[in-house]
């Protein structure tokens, strides 16, 4: 035997030595080795020498030495003394040997990792004892192999496994209080009330035997459990019409699993498709907006709002674990998706017909948005990642001043301008006059000045723009309260931190304000551009938890979001009001326009299920409350001057007798939110003869306030104020604003007409009857009928332009309550078929701020954005589909839907004004009629060749939504009557037009390869034309040209799986977000129509040869140097993102 | 252990991934002015190549034709104490000239200057006028079209009808040639004008002479085949009543639309008084 010897008293530094007692005085190397004397400040060469050495005699050896016959020394007779002293274990275990003088092996790296100490002083004790008292509360053991103590460490007894799954009915639903058994060991355990149950075993093969009353029993055999892995198991039980209760189902553990997900694919009532949370996972998306349009017949409208249908965002509902969500839009009702992050998301599902059981109304669809659940196991999960946007990281990136805290989502003070009671010096202040005739006098302004604070943060700046980053840290803990029966108590919580910097390029401008079309056409330098840059915080904390047994579940979902959105556009062009010349107006002036948004958002919600025999009842509790403060908002507008050596830009001031919020201002905009949301409902199930029943009713109550607050600083100079502006930079104006020299002073031009507030409150309650007959074997039908109480009280309305302040805002809705009646049928004609069908009857309401008469400026749309009032919409939903489920997982369907809008509330641009420019507007139409198909694929393409297992794990997926709209449009007119009074009445268009929001064509595809470790999935998403915003005439109207979006996503599992890294390539074909108009010069007026007024457009003009409703690009007109063709009023590019994400579960 | 260093890591690296990405000044992008001299003026001529206006590096505009201050382009603003100023011949990107302004001068003044495509000078030369003698030198500039003109005293004589769309109408057209073959890119000769003179050919007319260029080739009116776009004012000798002058008319047709041309002339003469 050859021993690798080192003398005693040397700390070892090998990973396994086998040591001599002390009087090895000589060190014997192995054979073709150099003899060496052991010298201070051992390298790290020979540290490595030694492992190796010692590897080598360990794989040579180790089994040699094992196989001996073990010679039994006696440890107990071996008496000897020890003397330690908060020794290490290994200085312990060096002292035994020593002086036991018996052989030790021992493991280097094992006895590192021990921290313990021992102290020991006896005369006399036994080699076994003192083994025992050194190795006690360490890893380690010893045995004695030939004449060596082995010192290794003790066996680790395998990790369980656990079976988790769902036990559900063959429609899949949930059958609370199954038993669960284990053939092999006898344990068991109950499923929950929601038919969960998970059972925790040793590592082997078992069968699991499921029995319910009234259920054939089920045997499902070869049922893998492997160590610390969960092996998932949803099985479906089938009723025992024939009473056979002695009868045992006995499956195979792969058909089992099968069959329990088909069940829940088929299980629900209603039409609906969905995205899980793994799937989330497969794509590159941030947030939920994004998500949204992978889903079938859901488009977005620029990543935030949802289409769901080609119906847009006002006609969908959004919930956020089933509590309603507020708008985020204080013009619009909307809920911008973009606030919640991905990482949270369990599910999104999108149901797009109704059950009386739904509590809110919607046209287009319901999304459900679901965040983590409760874990049926434990795990901490690590996420960190970066971003890298081709158009933004590394470029410029302008924005106003930052506060030291915007990384962190928080406001540092430096936007804080806006103290409280501020002096209103609208008719009490001009500058030109002395303090005698002033009611405000310029000490006080000047005052006033100082409180609100310098301009330091204002004027553009360059920034270099970073690689986006997020890090989420996610914990999930599961308890398991008894060993018998069902008593879990569980959590998730998840932080999380994303900062995104993006830079949109705008290359073409010309909505709104902007100049439409270049002076001359061919002059390529007559364009309107601009940059949107986005900085954006997101601190995103989730804390679910929930408690469960077999008859009753509570939950609470806790969801708190704290966004810093931060959009600073900055446009730089010709206006419609001066298009370029080459005299004065050779240089484009700038518009920027900056919005530090600080949003948070806050779910609190407590609900629960309880079975109770027959009766389960249901039961939700839900505050929700929206904070949005955009503070420091900056609206500013700067002019060109041409001067000999430079072009000159200055930022321009208001004047006094503009009574607008002129070119320069500051804004503080509130908008709080909150809602109460209670639900209700107890469903009872019975049986009549063969057929099974439920009946349930129920009742909910949504109670939202807003408030809506809004200052508006603008900064103003006397009309002979000489303050050199031009060589004054902006961010130094606040030293101008003492008022020592009230005429040649800039100061805070603070004019207030009205309180500057909206406050409303709603009420929206309701109450259910719903049956759900299983009449025949695959025969289901809902149906019911809810009743809705609406009441919107308007408490403060303030007109935020001087213009509106008397003028009123027409709303008529008509009544406070609707019946709303709805039936759902559902039809297997044979295995894995379904057809269902419905009709469902829904009252859209309106928004709380859609009867505002609040107005601002949006840069985007270069307009105004006002409101004319918003009625509730009532909509007929009809709804047919069939789905044919051919395996796991895959899906082929195909739908049809109507939909009758009775005055259907759209956004529209209008020009009462005459201008040719007009502003955006909401108003009700007064009906609208919508159709469509929709298509929908998942195929897994093991089919295609069974030689190549690797295609059962490749799916082909896509969806096809086809859809077209009609919209009887109305105009408000005026009259006098007779006697001379004011009326107005509604002329109604005989010519339909598309609805708003309206994208007649939508398809996703995708394939996707879903290996063990690796894993690839490409997508691509294409919507059609999309009435972007509508009008009487063509002029008016805007839409959004195709765009198609690819995405793809590598990621890889590596370390055992719990490592995964992901690399997302979103929009690879840099596609840009287009809109146009169809320019007058693409329609001629009808012969005859020469001077007519009053006709409607399609009676007064056509098209011209070459020219429709879609984009055409046209032609330069040789004889007018003008374009004939559509006005391209906006094109966006977001670049492509690639970002990589590195996720590691413990 | 390994946990706990990749939660050590994760720690210490998202700290200074923050600290580091915290940026809260920027640079502002619109430089702060020192100060602005509204007393700059530039004033010449340019012919043959066009003159690129440089300031500190940064071009600003081009000259061509007559060169002059318009609208705010009498302002300098000075973000530094100096401003550099080149005229670059834009064929070649040669700098032909070049002047420093500081910002402690009242006034910033280009001497005025005439360049003909291949020099600069401090001005355009031309001769003392002789006795009573009307003399003219013509310059068609090539970028009109390559084309020889002729350039003539035309005496129209007419009679005014206001019930006509066009009221002149005219009844016979006497030529007096100045310079024929006339070669764009040129400077003629200096020619002496006649005293145009012509009998009426009809009563109730009158006599009215004018300067008028045309095709060389086609006798067409040079500009939109069109007299009185192709018409220049200069001043013709009166017999015993002028004293003598020198005219140096500069031509350029340009576009006015995409179908139309005008006729662009100056008195060179006028532009660089003697």
């Amino acid at each position: 035997m050859f021993k690798f010897m080192q003398k005693s008293a040397e700390p070892c530094f090998a990973d396994r030595i086998i040591l001599t007692p002390c009087h090895g005085q000589r060190i014997s190397l192995l054979p073709n080795t150099t003899k060496q004397e052991r010298k201070p400040g051992f390298n790290w060469r020979f540290l490595m020498k030694c492992s190796f050495i010692a590897l080598v005699i360990q794989i040579t050896f180790a089994g040699l030495l094992l196989a001996f016959t073990v010679k039994g020394q006696n440890l107990n007779e071996v008496k000897v003394a020890l003397n330690l002293n908060n020794a290490t274990v290994k200085e312990s275990l060096l002292q035994l040997q020593k002086n036991s003088a018996i052989k030790f092996t021992l493991f280097n790296q094992l006895l590192a990792q021990e921290e313990k100490k021992v102290t020991l002083n006896t005369p006399d004790i036994s080699v076994a004892d003192a083994l025992k008292k050194i190795l006690a509360g360490t890893r380690l053991s010893y045995k004695l192999v030939n004449e060596f103590i082995v010192i290794e460490a003790k066996a680790v007894p395998p990790k369980p496994g656990r079976v988790l799954g769902k036990i559900v009915d063959e429609k899949g639903l949930p059958l609370p209080g199954a038993s669960v058994r284990v053939i092999e060991t006898g344990s068991g355990v109950m499923s929950a009330v929601d038919g969960t149950y998970a059972l925790s075993l040793p590592p082997g093969t078992y069968t699991i035997e499921v029995s319910f009353v009234s259920f054939q029993t089920q045997r499902v055999t070869g049922v893998l459990v492997t160590e610390n892995k969960s092996t998932p198991l949803d099985i479906a039980l089938k009723t025992d019409a024939k009473g056979l209760k002695e009868v045992v189902v006995t499956t195979g553990y792969r058909k089992a699993s099968v069959a329990g997900l088909y069940a829940q694919q088929k299980n629900t009532s209603n039409l609906s498709d969905g995205i899980s949370g793994d799937q989330i996972g497969a794509t590159p998306d941030k947030h939920v907006g994004e998500t949204l349009k992978r889903i079938a017949g859901v488009s977005t409208n620029e990543n935030r709002k949802v289409v769901i249908r080609g119906i847009a965002e006002r006609y969908n509902v959004s919930l956020l674990n089933g509590s309603s969500l507020p708008s985020t839009d204080v013009q619009e009702r909307d809920f911008e998706f973009n606030l919640i992050p991905t990482n949270l998301v369990e599910n999104i599902v999108v149901a797009k017909s109704i059950t009386p059981d739904m509590p809110y109304g919607f046209a287009g669809g319901l999304v459900q948005i679901t965040t983590k659940s409760v874990p049926e196991s434990d795990f901490i999960s690590i996420t960190v990642g970066n971003s890298f946007n081709s158009r933004t990281t590394g470029k410029d990136f302008l924005g106003y001043g930052r506060g030291k805290y915007d990384y962190l989502g928080f406001d540092d003070g430096t936007r804080n301008h806006f103290p409280s009671g501020l002096l209103n010096l609208i008719g009490q202040f001009d500058p030109t006059k002395t303090d005698e005739q002033n009611k405000i006098t310029a000490a006080q302004v000047g005052e006033q000045n100082k409180r609100i604070g310098g301009t330091e943060r204002l004027g553009a700046r360059v920034f270099q723009s970073l690689p986006s980053q997020n890090y989420q840290l996610s914990l999930g803990r599961a308890y398991s309260l008894s060993a018998d029966k069902v008593r879990k108590l569980g959590f998730v919580g998840s932080l999380s931190y994303r900062n995104t910097q993006t830079n949109d390029y705008v290359p073409n401008m010309r909505r709104g304000d902007w100049s439409h079309e270049p002076a001359r056409a061919n002059d390529p330098t007559d364009v309107n551009t601009g940059n949107i840059y986005g900085f954006n915080t997101t601190l995103g904390l989730l804390l679910n938890g929930g408690f469960k047994t077999e008859k009753h579940q509570i939950n609470t979902y806790n969801l708190y979001t704290r966004i810093f959105d931060n959009r600073f556009s900055r446009y730089t062009g010709w206006t419609f009001e001066s298009p370029k010349n080459d005299a004065d107006m050779k240089y484009p002036s700038i518009q920027e326009d900056d919005r530090p948004k600080f949003i948070d958002l806050l779910q609190n919600k407590v609900s629960g299920t309880h079975r109770l025999n027959s009766f389960t009842i249901e039961w939700g509790l839900a505050r929700t409350a929206l904070n949005s403060i955009e503070r420091d908002a900056v609206s500013a507008s700067q002019t060109s001057k041409e001067i000999s050596n430079t072009v000159l830009y200055t930022y321009n001031t208001g004047t006094i007798s503009d009574p607008g919020s002129g070119p320069l201002h500051r804004d503080e905009y509130i908008y709080k939110e909150k809602n109460i949301d209670a639900v209700f409902s107890t469903a009872y199930d019975f049986k009549l003869g063969e057929t099974r029943h439920t009946f349930k009713t129920g009742a909910n109550y949504l109670k939202k306030h807003a408030f809506y607050d809004w200052q508006i600083l603008p900064i103003a100079k006397g009309p002979n104020s000489t303050v050199p502006i031009e060589t004054i930079p902006v961010q130094e104006w606040g030293n101008y604003m003492g008022m020592e020299d009230p005429g040649h002073s800039l100061f805070y031009f603070k004019q207030d007409y009205t309180s500057n507030q909206f406050e409303a409150k709603s009420i929206n309650g309701g109450a259910f009857i719903m049956l759900d007959h299983k009449l025949l074997p695959g025969l289901r039908i809902v149906w019911g009928g809810r009743a809705e109480y609406f009441k919107l009280d308007t408490i403060k309305n303030s007109a935020s332009l001087l213009r509106d302040k008397n003028s009123r805002i027409f709303f008529a809705e008509k009544k406070d309550w609707y019946f709303l009646p709805s039936a759902n049928i559902t039809y297997s004609p044979v295995k894995d078929v379904n057809v269902r069908a419905s009709y469902a009857k829904a009252a859209v309401r309106p928004g709380m701020m859609e009867n505002s008469r609040f107005s601002r400026f949006n840069p985007n749309y270069g307009s105004l954005v006002r409101s004319q009032g918003v009625s509730s919409t009532l909509i007929d939903n009809i709804d047919a589909k069939i789905e044919l489920f051919p395996g796991a997982g895959e899906l082929l369907s195909v739908a049809y839907f109507y939909k009758y809008f009775d005055k259907p509330a759209e956004f529209y641009r209008i020009d009462n004004e005459n201008n040719g420019r007009g502003y955006i507007t909401i108003s009700n139409s007064d009906w609208a009629k919508v159709k469509g198909w929709e298509f929908q694929l998942r195929k897994s393409l093991g089919f295609v060749y069974s030689g190549l297992p690797f295609l059962k794990d490749v799916y082909v997926s896509g969806n096809l939504t086809l859809q077209n709209s009609q919209v009887r449009a109305r105009e408000l007119q005026y009259e006098k009557t007779a006697a001379g009074a004011d009326t107005v009445y509604y002329k109604y268009l005989k010519y339909p037009r598309a609805l708003y929001g309206q994208v007649p064509l939508l398809y996703n595809a995708g394939i996707q390869y879903a290996g063990k470790k690796l894993g690839v999935n490409i997508t691509l998403n294409h919507a059609g034309n999309k009435t972007f915003i509508t009008g009487i005439e063509p002029l008016f109207v805007e839409y959004e040209r195709p765009r198609t979006q690819m995405d793809a996503q590598v990621s890889y599992r590596f370390l055992k799986s719990k490592m995964e890294a992901k690399l997302n390539m979103s929009n690879l074909l840099d596609a840009p977000f287009r809109y146009f108009i169809n320019d007058p010069t693409t329609y001629e007026l009808k012969p005859g129509n020469e001077g007519k007024l009053n006709l409607e457009w399609n009676d007064k003009y056509a098209y011209k040869f070459g020219f429709s409703e879609k984009f055409e690009e046209g032609y330069i007109d040789p004889a007018t140097n003008r374009l004939v063709g559509d006005r391209q009023t906006a094109t966006r590019y977001v670049g492509r993102t690639f970002s990589l994400s590195l996720s590691y579960n413990f | 252990m390994i946990k706990t260093y990749k939660i050590i890591y994760l720690a210490a690296i998202l700290p200074i991934l923050l600290l580091y990405s915290c940026q809260k000044d920027g640079v502002h992008i619109t430089p702060t002015i020192k100060a602005i001299n509204k007393n700059f003026s530039i004033s010449g001529f340019v012919l043959g190549d066009t003159l690129e206006q440089y300031f500190d590096g940064v071009k600003m505009r081009d000259y061509y034709g007559q060169v002059r201050v318009t609208y705010n382009q009498n302002q300098m603003a000075f973000v530094t104490d100096e401003v550099n100023m080149e005229l670059r011949k834009k064929s070649t990107g040669e700098t032909v000239y070049r002047q420093k302004f500081s910002i402690k001068d009242e006034e910033n003044v280009v001497p005025k200057f005439y360049f003909n495509g291949l020099q600069f000078s401090n001005g355009y030369t031309y001769p003392a006028p002789q006795g009573d003698d009307y003399t003219a030198n013509f310059y068609v500039d090539k970028k009109g079209g390559a084309g020889l003109v002729d350039i003539n005293i035309e005496v129209l004589e007419y009679y005014y009808d206001s019930t006509k769309p066009d009221p002149i109408v005219v009844v016979n057209t006497t030529v007096l040639p100045l310079a024929q073959n006339v070669k764009p890119g040129e400077w003629t000769p200096y020619v002496k004008m006649p005293v145009p003179v012509a009998t009426p050919q009809q009563s109730g007319t009158d006599l009215y002479p004018i300067v008028v260029v045309r095709d060389a080739q086609t006798k067409e009116y040079y500009v939109n085949k069109n007299r009185d776009y192709s018409t220049i004012n200069m001043e013709l000798p009166y017999d015993g009543v002028s004293p003598g002058k020198v005219q140096s008319m500069y031509m350029n047709k340009k576009p006015a639309d995409a179908n139309s041309f005008f006729l662009e002339y100056l008195d060179l003469v006028q532009l660089f008084p003697q």
